[in-house]
């Protein structure tokens, strides 16, 4: 790709990966790691979430294809599939955001991932934006480890979301997350691990944030 | 007196959906029996016709054929029975049937509605789909917009427990998420992308990220 060539290797002036490399998970093979997404998705070949995926890895892999002549089918049949995944499903997984291993996309509908890096074990659902925080920002989202986001979640902006942390459905997080944390709400507040947050109708005393 | 006018409205409302015909005698008779709400049939779903059942919902989904939301009640209500058939070969051929069009209604319009769901009578599921319905149960005359999700509060599968209920006439508006094994009591109203993690007293109203109760 020649913008992408003229970008050149220094990618942290742009959004996202230029996307000039492979860059699905290293050490696995694209069969076996198709399978691994696959029984991932809980081994059901009609859900969307793992085709979208597949999708995704298969855009990285045409990658390795040095030949650009050789390269040019694999890209048309990538882009065409990709198109259709977020016509018919609403599932926006640009190959140049970089996604590790046992990826999960539990519910589709809605979801744009425009992330610099997401690490393993992650799971999201629908309607959930992974992206840049305004137009002229030029960074997008680092996301850790085993992570859990939740429906309608955003995560915008230069940050970094530490592993093992839980983010709530329809949460708008825009600020760095340390690891093992839980934030909720709109903006962002941090949450005590498994302890619901009250409603202060049954509250004993007016809360203060 | 809001309230008093709303659910007054929802009386009206369900006439209508009753029967269309009744509500128009009942509406040019004099005006103390316009003012007499007929009982309303509240038969468990169960019990009823399937082709009387359907016509209902078809009517709840304002008689609209292209309505995603009455497809996706429509496929639940065959679903729930098709295990039921006596016969085995209409049996799979119910379930297949049953099996494409779930899929199907999921991946155009995104409504996930599973039939383990025990799902009311006049549910309406409103606009263009997005829907992760996967509760206990759902009431009669519930009232969910686009984008909603009912699921556990953790991970992706939950038991019944970890699900939320969903009691008569609640009103669940859109983005709203309703996570955990919690009840959101009848006559509730869930406001817009608020995500509801504790239970809803009946006839409240609930806002915000986390759900707070807001003064009717």
């Amino acid at each position: 790709m020649s913008h992408a060539a003229a970008l050149g290797d220094d990618d942290l002036g742009s959004a996202l990966p230029v996307g000039s490399e492979n860059a699905n998970p290293p050490g696995i093979g694209l069969r076996a790691l198709l399978a691994e997404d696959f029984r991932t998705h809980g081994s059901d070949p009609l859900s969307p979430g793992f085709w979208a995926l597949a999708i995704h890895r298969f855009g990285n892999w045409r990658m390795d294809v040095n030949h650009k002549l050789l390269r040019a089918p694999l890209s048309i049949l990538y882009r065409g599939a990709h198109r259709g995944a977020i016509t018919l499903w609403g599932i926006d997984l640009p190959y140049n955001a970089k996604i590790g291993r046992r990826f999960r996309i539990a519910h589709h509908g809605a979801v744009f991932i425009g992330s610099r890096a997401i690490g393993d074990d992650v799971t999201i659902r629908h309607s959930v934006t992974i992206g840049l925080k305004r137009k002229s920002e030029r960074l997008a989202p680092i996301i850790g480890n085993r992570i859990e986001i939740g429906p309608g979640a955003c995560i915008v902006g230069d940050i970094q979301v530490g592993d093992d942390s839980v983010v709530g459905a329809n949460t708008v997080l825009a600020q760095n997350v340390p690891p093992g944390s839980t934030v909720l709400g709109v903006p962002a507040r941090f949450v005590a691990p498994e302890k619901e947050p009250a409603l202060p109708g049954e509250a004993p005393g007016p809360q203060k944030s | 007196m809001l309230r008093d006018l709303s659910s007054g409205l929802r009386q009206v409302a369900s006439t209508r959906g009753d029967d269309d015909d009744r509500a128009r005698a009942v509406g040019s008779a004099s005006s103390s029996e316009a003012g007499a709400v007929p009982v309303t049939d509240n038969r468990p779903a169960e019990e009823m016709g399937l082709r009387e059942l359907l016509a209902e919902d078809f009517t709840t989904h304002d008689r609209g054929l292209l309505e995603p939301g009455f497809w996706a009640v429509a496929a639940h209500r065959v679903g729930r029975r098709a295990a039921n058939v006596q016969l085995r070969p209409a049996r799979l051929a119910l379930e297949a049937a049953y099996k494409v069009a779930f899929t199907g209604i999921d991946w155009v319009w995104g409504i996930h509605l599973p039939r383990s769901v025990d799902l009311g009578r006049r549910v309406r599921l409103w606009h263009n789909g997005c829907m992760l319905l996967t509760a206990r149960s759902i009431g009669n005359d519930v009232h969910i917009r686009h984008d909603t999700t009912f699921g556990p509060a953790r991970g992706t599968d939950g038991t019944a427990a970890t699900l939320p209920v969903i009691e008569d006439r609640a009103d669940i508006g859109s983005g709203a998420c309703v996570l955990g094994g919690v009840r959101v009591g009848h006559d509730a109203v869930v406001g817009a992308n608020t995500v509801v993690l504790k239970n809803v007293p009946p006839h409240a109203t609930v806002l915000g990220v986390p759900a707070r109760m807001i003064p009717t």
